[in-house]
């Protein structure tokens, strides 16, 4: 019983950075259809942020990394997809795919291919007593932040001038500009919104792993793009849904695979996805909205 | 008749093209130079139509010709260029054909890859290597070309099971799929150590491959491209491509063309597998992950992703590009960066090139063109489409939120499709 409590827990801590990560992806799927593959470079630019402002205090680091990473990220809105704005999916996919490789490149040359290790949050690493469970603080930390944050975005999407724009240009970005919309301003508070996201999934991340590598940003990403899937392409709640459905799937398989087959949990993972999506091509919660013959 | 019409929407009553059903639907969106065109490619004789291929032939053969007067590096690279070129030729008979894209045809590359390695490592060095293989695969020891068709074989039927899984997906969620099967299969190969070796890779393939025994698999790659695209499957997929509802409304059944496109696609990349693993000797998972789709895809679109000329003249580029950069990144010292080898500059350098080519001239450097010999010079002179420059290669249909981009003079010209 404390054994399935345990994995519950972990689930939940493991969930709620997948919830991070998923809605700064899928905030910008549901504006523009934007698959944004760079936003993994967001998390591996946090993660090194997190190295060079390692001397100051953590609130004062925390601050910086964000501020560095919603930068970039309005930076990339600015420099690349503001070009190929309401081009094709597929282009704007590439694009992003573009873009990430760029900045790896870009990681590459600067920090150097071989990984660095930090440390943030050390004193977070240590583990407490709830109700008969040990738990992490870090996963204390995680879950507690998350919390807050899918409360501030919701608050923010629902009582402000802007998020409401922004559910509106979600809704359907043209009406939304015919009815005055600013496409410029919401596109943009919406990589900063996804930017800030990233921050913080990046400093849990590197807090949990302690490496940064200029490759770190696809693994996380794709667990993105697959919790999105997941839930339901476009919708904000369906990906933080999804997130957490894919961290139960995942420990689930974790602590309850036969031996052998442990290596193999991935391909299993992804093998779900594109079942899912072959049955429900538009997710488990999406609405389907193209034109069908 | 002659000049550009404004109004896209007006059907061309003239418009014959008896034998290809489907280019009637983007007639229907062309404009009278498109017309024009149309009409001159139905006069075309067999040797004008397999024009694309004897030029993007004889380019090959050029470059091919040129490396083997240099250094045996250079010549290394050649090799390279003509593998990747057998991929990319055929990423693009699905890909290209059928306009959705798949981050999934590097699986192909890297079964064919893998049954290659298998079917050719020497006999003495194989049951060292991997003793848990079954005893008829151990003994077995093919040649190349033996190999090579085998591994083709074995990707088709890998593609079969791709094509159950994703042929309903379109635009985006076919891309996830495609990425999502992509990683699956790696954590495969990369964990059953008894056939693949796992992530220590399978070591002592003959990497005999030279541009000599190379260049014939890309010219047959490329006449099977063009042989597929100048069928009637082929002109239906690209009809579909341009509008996929007013192609099925015309009784085009989309799916079953791109099953045919896939399983060629999946066969010429399955040999384009098997030539990469005696290319690189030592065969890791790592070599056909994302890497490796990374520039599949970067050829395509810097070249073109819309023509086979475009699949060519990518590959040719990109290559020569890459080992430029790569001169530079061994030459050291040059730039205002202190680190001495740049590790970073060549991928750097390379997305850059990608990202300009999909924000300046997303058609790639074809534009959707072929090569052929046209009485107005070589490079589409009678292709239909928009003047070089102004094209924006996206159809009508796909772009859905934003009105036309500013700066954009000829807006009608970035609505019409391209019919080959």
């Amino acid at each position: 019983m404390s054994a399935v409590a345990q994995n519950l827990v972990n689930a939940l801590s493991l969930g709620s950075l997948y919830a991070l990560i998923a809605l700064g992806v899928a905030l910008l799927f549901s504006i523009m259809g934007l698959i944004n593959f760079a936003h993994g470079e967001l998390i591996m630019i946090g993660g090194y942020a997190l190295l060079w402002f390692a001397a100051l205090p953590f609130a004062v680091t925390a601050v910086l990394v964000v501020a560095v990473v919603i930068g970039c990220g309005l930076a990339m809105e600015r420099l690349a997809f503001r070009s190929v704005r309401g081009a094709s999916g597929e282009t704007l996919l590439m694009t992003s795919f573009a873009l990430s490789l760029f900045v790896q490149g870009g990681a590459l040359l600067f920090e150097g291919a071989d990984p660095k290790s930090v440390d943030v949050l050390g004193s977070l690493g240590t583990s407490t007593e709830v109700a008969g469970l040990s738990v992490g603080r870090l996963d204390i930390a995680i879950i507690g932040v998350t919390a807050v944050l899918l409360a501030g975005l919701a608050w923010f999407l629902r009582a402000t001038p802007l998020g409401v724009q922004m559910r509106a240009a979600a809704e359907d970005f043209r009406t939304a500009r015919a009815l005055g919309v600013r496409a410029n301003l919401v596109v943009a508070a919406a990589f900063g919104v996804s930017g800030a996201f990233a921050a913080i999934a990046a400093i849990f991340l590197v807090a949990s792993t302690g490496t940064l590598t200029p490759g770190m940003g696809l693994r996380p990403v794709l667990v993105g793009f697959v919790a999105i899937v997941l839930g339901g392409l476009g919708r904000l709640w369906a990906a933080a849904l999804g997130a957490y459905v894919l961290a139960l799937l995942t420990v689930m398989l974790q602590a309850y695979l036969p031996g052998g087959v442990v290596p193999y949990q991935d391909a299993l993972v992804y093998l779900g996805i594109v079942v899912i999506l072959m049955f429900r091509p538009h997710g488990i919660a999406g609405r389907p909205g193209a034109v069908r013959v | 008749m002659t000049g550009p019409r404004p109004d896209p929407q007006t059907p061309d009553p003239q418009t014959p093209d008896p034998e290809t059903p489907g280019a009637r639907v983007t007639g229907a969106q062309a404009t009278g130079a498109q017309a024009t065109g149309a009409r001159a490619g139905a006069r075309r004789s067999v040797l004008a139509r397999s024009a694309p291929a004897v030029v993007c032939s004889l380019l090959v053969l050029a470059v091919s010709g040129l490396a083997l007067l240099g250094s045996e590096t250079t010549q290394r690279t050649a090799t390279q260029m003509l593998v990747m070129g057998v991929i990319t030729v055929g990423t693009y008979i699905y890909v290209g054909n059928s306009g959705v894209l798949s981050f999934g045809h590097v699986v192909f590359v890297g079964v064919g890859a893998y049954t290659t390695a298998l079917t050719t490592l020497p006999r003495g060095l194989k049951q060292a290597l991997l003793p848990a293989l079954p005893g008829w695969l151990a003994e077995l020891e093919l040649g190349l070309p033996a190999a090579l068709l085998v591994s083709g074989v074995l990707s088709v039927l890998v593609a079969a099971v791709f094509a159950l899984l994703t042929l309903r997906l379109d635009g985006m969620a076919a891309g996830i799929a495609s990425l999502a099967l992509l990683i699956s299969v790696n954590v495969v190969i990369s964990n059953w150590d008894a056939v693949t070796r796992g992530s220590q890779g399978i070591v002592g393939i003959p990497a005999d491959l030279t541009i000599g025994t190379a260049v014939p698999w890309l010219i047959g790659a490329i006449v099977v491209a063009l042989t597929y695209q100048s069928s009637r499957s082929g002109f239906r997929l690209r009809a579909s491509r341009e509008d996929p509802v007013a192609a099925a409304a015309l009784g085009i059944r989309i799916r079953r063309d791109r099953s045919v496109a896939l399983v060629i696609s999946a066969f010429v990349c399955g040999v384009g597998g098997g030539l990469y693993a005696r290319f690189l000797g030592a065969l890791t998972p790592g070599d056909v992950y994302l890497q490796l789709t990374l520039l599949t895809l970067l050829m395509l679109i810097v070249g073109g992703i819309r023509s086979l000329s475009g699949a060519v003249v990518g590959t040719i580029f990109i290559s020569v590009l890459a080992e430029l950069l790569r001169r530079i990144e061994a030459g050291g010292g040059v730039g205002p960066v202190e680190i001495s080898p740049h590790p970073g500059v060549q991928q750097l350098i390379l997305a850059l090139t990608l990202l300009l080519t999909l924000l300046l001239r997303p058609g790639g450097i074809t534009s959707g063109r072929e090569l052929g010999f046209a009485p107005s010079g070589w490079l589409g002179g009678r292709r239909k489409g928009p003047r070089p420059g102004t094209a924006v290669d996206e159809p009508a249909t796909r772009s859905d939120a934003a009105p036309p981009r500013a700066g954009r003079d000829n807006v009608p010209a970035a609505k019409q499709g391209h019919p080959q």
